[in-house]
């Protein structure tokens, strides 16, 4: 009976990881997303410095989860996603807008789509 | 290079532990929760073994919620009786006094030229011989014969013969198993005297040696000793 209750609790820690895991998933996506949006807005109104400020902050962020983003997720994923904040920041630099408009966009649906990857979702479930 | 041989130890132990922990039973005869567990486990160890793009965690939560859930699952069983009446199904009747039970054989999709060679396997030439035959949950089939039919035994027959019990092994490939010697209540002295009456003088000569509850020994000399 203790294999058993050892299981059990075993079984309800490895629940609790995961959903903890998709919650810190979910809550670090959605503070990038924030940023680079942020980023966007201030590139808009013309404020490049500002702009890339907060597009390094949110890819300084993401470096600093590196091991547990890599440890975790599959590496193509993250992989992608750490090339689209380096091409954001060179386009950033370059003050190209309709690049950088473009590269943002597109790095803030796949740091939303992964966020959501992760969530206990029925579209996930299915 | 390194981490494929990181991941291949790491994923190995934990099948061989899951394996562990399923007991000695066979294949043949593991519960369908347990078959199913050891079918999928070693796949699920194999896809992170091989591709790199996917963390090692991704094959080790499987691995383990599997473990975790056949383990409550066996437990369950063995508790109640219909939980396991659910998930190992129960015994089938398939003949009964030599007739064949057919809706049961339907039932369970056993044809006949499986219980056929089923009866041939234990033996069993004549189905008005059988009192019954019984699909197990494993998949065996049990054939009880009519007491006409069953081989005598020596109670029946009011015979006493002796119990030869467990038979030991005392001497293995030349190597003397001492643990086993000893634990037979036997001594190097008795050992001597076999060796002696074997006409061999070491046991590096002896392939094997028994002996039985009753002090009965089976002896084979190496050979090509000299």
């Amino acid at each position: 009976m203790r294999r058993g209750w050892l299981a059990l609790g075993l079984l309800i820690a490895l629940v609790g990881l995961a959903g903890w895991h998709g919650a810190a998933l979910h809550g670090l996506t959605g503070e990038l997303t924030g940023l680079l949006t942020q980023a966007e807005a201030r590139a808009e109104a013309g404020d490049w410095t500002e702009a890339a400020g907060l597009t390094r902050q949110a890819s300084e962020r993401w470096e600093g989860k590196h091991f547990y983003l890599h440890a975790t997720l599959e590496h193509d994923v993250t992989d992608q996603i750490a090339c689209g904040f380096a091409e954001t920041l060179e386009l950033l630099q370059c003050q190209e807008a309709g690049e950088y408009s473009a590269a943002n966009a597109r790095l803030v649906k796949q740091l939303e789509l992964l966020g959501d990857m992760e969530r206990p979702l029925l579209e996930n479930l299915l | 290079m390194f981490i494929a041989l990181f991941r291949t130890v790491v994923l190995y132990l934990l099948i061989i532990l899951g394996i562990r922990l399923m007991g000695k039973r066979q294949v043949g005869e593991l519960e369908p929760s347990e078959l199913v567990f050891t079918l999928l486990i070693a796949d699920l160890a194999a896809v992170p073994m091989q591709d790199f793009g996917i963390p090692l965690i991704t094959g080790v939560v499987p691995i383990l919620t599997l473990l975790c859930i056949t383990l409550l699952i066996s437990i369950l069983t063995m508790r109640s009786v219909r939980f396991r009446a659910l998930m190992c199904g129960v015994p089938s009747i398939v003949v009964r006094d030599g007739r064949l039970c057919q809706a049961e054989m339907r039932k369970n999709r056993f044809t006949l030229d499986e219980l056929a060679e089923e009866l041939r396997c234990q033996g069993v030439a004549d189905l008005s011989t059988v009192k019954y035959a019984i699909l197990e949950t494993n998949g065996q089939l049990t054939v009880l014969l009519t007491a006409a039919d069953s081989p005598a035994t020596a109670s029946q027959l009011g015979l006493r013969p002796p119990e030869p019990g467990l038979p030991t092994l005392i001497i293995s490939d030349g190597r003397l198993l001492e643990r086993n010697l000893k634990g037979r209540g036997l001594n190097q002295a008795w050992l001597d005297k076999q060796l002696k009456g074997h006409h061999v003088k070491r046991v590096e000569e002896v392939f094997a040696l028994w002996v039985d509850e009753e002090g009965q020994v089976t002896f084979a000399k190496k050979e090509g000793a000299r």
